[in-house]
């Protein structure tokens, strides 16, 4: 949060408030825009999908076309004649597991295959787990080669029409290897070892063939109960963990009371009544709707009023109400309701309406100094008069209903600041629960960050969709 | 020595904190799915007029299931089970468990109101054949019969069965049973939250001094321990 803006000195305190609140809101609304959809995938990394042709060892193998699959042309004489190849890009490190798998072909001569994780700049005449930052899961002696020319009995040797499979946890930490769908070992992944490793497949006897598969065609594992099992395992750590009484009880109806929803609100304390055994969350619980329950009645209507796309009626409410809010023209509140305003009447197709209300009442928000997220918003909702088929276009979000969720959060939050009792401004933008879900997010995050920036952080999008 | 923890300052872990986005709609969704969860349906009904938010059940399902809850509650079990099998036969079909539970409220309801004939009558029937059939059935079963050795049974080692909290567990497992055969989670999600913020913040504070929330009905930071 913003402390005061530095240039408009006649602003009264509540005013820049206006401001603050307004662009805290349209600032959380371009999350649910089309504009701003790439932004919201923090955990967006490029994955590896075929085969890196211009670092192989090329005179010992040739790829495929389709650089799927790769076969040793040479005659193997020595331990530096390997066929190695490494996946276009790296591990993806976000995530809770990364796996890969091949499929041998042919196993040729000896069916001296590997599968394994090699890091940028690995020497690509050596077998995978040869070098330092690299390693391997053998065909020929089913050996784990970690780092050393010297292997570690690890699992079953594997040969042709085998289906063999790669993969890393990130919550362990560790390797594991699978044989035709079965898991045949785990090896611990060094802190020490490099971070960006990659997908690596090796060749070594005359006419070995591999092709590989990062995902595009269906596992022999089945990875997803794979990763199931791991979340499961988290979970049921998690799940013993107790919680003070009627906690969830107490946010819901918090919640319910920051935000103005009255009718659910009393819905719900009725039915909390007759439960058994009855709820009833005393002050020792820590609930203290003294700051929340202010204006409730009126905070529910404003945001009815504005939900049903009735602006003009809101306004006036506010004008009753809250004069306050809405008694500079220029105030956020007031560039929010008039916008909103402007899509109203370009839904129902009343585009000279539309037009005469923009030269009215939003014109004068362009060319401001200091705010171009007021600008940007402006120029959409003008840009809709272009279409036919408004809700189609590219600037067809802000005919959406959440769209006038937004308007109304920020009233909302402006009606709760009024409140001589309320003590912080954090408690008119934000419920308690979305406090504990920032701070939840924000430990997940940070907690990734201290191990490596590896594994999966909490989203709650993910968890909800 | 022991190692210095890095300190992330208030200021700085607010900055972080208000980098997070977190959508209106999706803390909707979660409040949504807790009064479904729940049972609440008419706060659900409300919700979704209030809120445009749409739940993830159907309604309609929630006050059948929520007159079972209800029933178990009040220990009327026999109506309890008939409404469940009116809802779908199959819950009790395939949960034995669930169903021998039901069974052994109905002999504890018929203790706790002194009809001690019908209670023998009802045991040897009804839940004996069970107890031959399952081992743990058997001993929950003698456990459930031996009530009726006891005059004052407030003061008996099985005395828990006629309180209260032996309802609430049964009612619990019938309402887990029918949401889960409607293919819905049969918990809602927000407790989950709540735990795991609780076990991030430990996980985290193994490492990093930062502010903690400490009480979560108040979400208020607290200023980082160094």
């Amino acid at each position: 949060m913003n402390s005061n803006n530095s240039n408009n000195g006649k602003n009264s305190s509540f005013d820049s408030l206006s401001q603050d609140f307004g662009l805290y809101f349209l600032e959380l609304a371009r999350i649910g825009s089309s504009k701003a959809p790439v932004e919201m995938d923090e955990d967006e990394e490029v994955v590896p999908n075929e085969l890196n042709t211009i670092n192989s060892s090329a005179g010992f193998l040739v790829v495929a076309p389709d650089k799927l699959s790769v076969k040793y042309t040479a005659v193997s004489l020595h331990g530096h004649d390997v066929g190695v190849v490494q996946a276009n890009y790296p591990v993806p490190v976000k995530r809770l597991v990364y796996y890969f798998e091949i499929y041998v072909k042919d196993a040729g001569a000896k069916g001296q295959i590997a599968i394994g994780f090699t890091c940028e700049g690995f020497k690509m005449r050596r077998q995978p787990g040869w070098e330092v930052n690299s390693c391997g899961y053998h065909g020929d002696d089913g050996l784990l080669y970690r780092g050393q020319g010297k292997g570690e009995a690890f699992g079953p040797t594997y040969t042709t029409g085998d289906t063999v499979g790669g993969g890393i946890n990130f919550a362990s930490q560790e390797f594991f290897f699978t044989k035709n769908g079965a898991i045949v070992g785990t090896a611990i992944k060094e802190k020490e070892m490099n971070r960006c490793l990659f997908p690596t497949i090796a060749v070594h006897s005359q006419n070995e063939e591999v092709c590989v598969n990062f995902g595009q065609k269906k596992f022999a594992f089945d990875l997803k109960e794979y990763e199931a099992q791991e979340r499961l395992k988290q979970q049921m750590t998690i799940e013993k963990i107790p919680l003070p009484p009627n906690i969830s009880y107490g946010l819901v109806r918090a919640y319910l009371l920051h935000y103005g929803y009255e009718d659910t609100l009393n819905s719900f304390d009725l039915a909390s009544k007759s439960t058994i055994p009855p709820i009833c969350i005393a002050q020792e619980n820590g609930f203290d709707d003294q700051d929340i329950m202010y204006a409730l009645n009126q905070r529910k209507t404003v945001r009815q009023l504005i939900r049903n796309g009735e602006i003009d009626a809101a306004m006036n409410k506010l004008r009753d109400w809250y004069p306050q809010i809405v008694q500079d023209d220029k105030s956020a509140a007031c560039f929010l309701l008039h916008c909103q305003k402007f899509v109203e009447l370009i839904r129902v197709g009343a585009l000279e309406e539309a037009v005469k209300h923009g030269r009215i009442e939003l014109a004068k928000f362009l060319g401001l100094p200091e705010e171009n997220l007021f600008d940007a918003l402006v120029m959409d909702c003008v840009a809709l008069l272009a279409y036919e088929c408004p809700q189609e276009s590219c600037f067809g979000y802000l005919l959406k209903e959440s769209r006038r969720d937004v308007v109304a959060d920020t009233i909302n939050a402006m009606i709760l600041s009024t409140n001589p009792k309320m003590k912080d401004v954090q408690g008119c933008l934000q419920s308690y629960l979305e406090r504990l879900l920032r701070q939840l997010t924000a430990c997940c995050l940070e907690r990734r960050l201290a191990n490596g920036g590896q594994g999966e952080a909490f989203q709650l999008h993910r968890l909800l969709n | 020595m022991a190692s210095v923890k890095k300190v992330i300052t208030r200021e700085e872990w607010e900055k972080r904190l208000n980098d997070v986005k977190i959508r209106k709609e999706d803390m909707n969704k979660l409040v949504m799915n807790f009064l479904v969860t729940e049972g609440y349906v008419e706060a659900a009904e409300k919700f979704r007029m209030e809120s445009g938010t749409e739940p993830d059940i159907d309604l309609a399902t929630i006050s059948d299931r929520m007159a079972v809850k209800k029933a178990v509650q009040c220990g009327n079990v026999e109506d309890a089970i008939e409404k469940v099998n009116d809802l779908n036969p199959e819950i009790l079909d395939t949960n034995p468990q669930l169903f021998f539970h039901l069974q052994q409220q109905r002999l504890i309801e018929l203790i706790r109101n002194g009809k001690i004939e019908e209670a023998l009558e009802f045991a040897q029937e009804e839940l004996a054949p069970r107890g031959e059939e399952n081992q743990s059935f058997l001993e929950e079963l003698e456990r459930t019969v031996s009530l009726l050795a006891f005059e004052d049974v407030s003061n008996c080692p099985v005395g828990e069965l006629l309180d209260i909290s032996q309802r609430l567990k049964t009612a619990s497992e019938v309402n887990a049973a029918i949401l889960t055969s409607q293919s819905h989670e049969k918990d809602p999600k927000l407790p989950s939250l709540l735990k795991m913020l609780i076990w991030a913040q430990n996980q985290l504070d193994e490492k990093v001094a930062f502010p903690r929330i400490n009480d979560l009905s108040k979400a208020t930071l607290e200023d980082p321990t160094v």
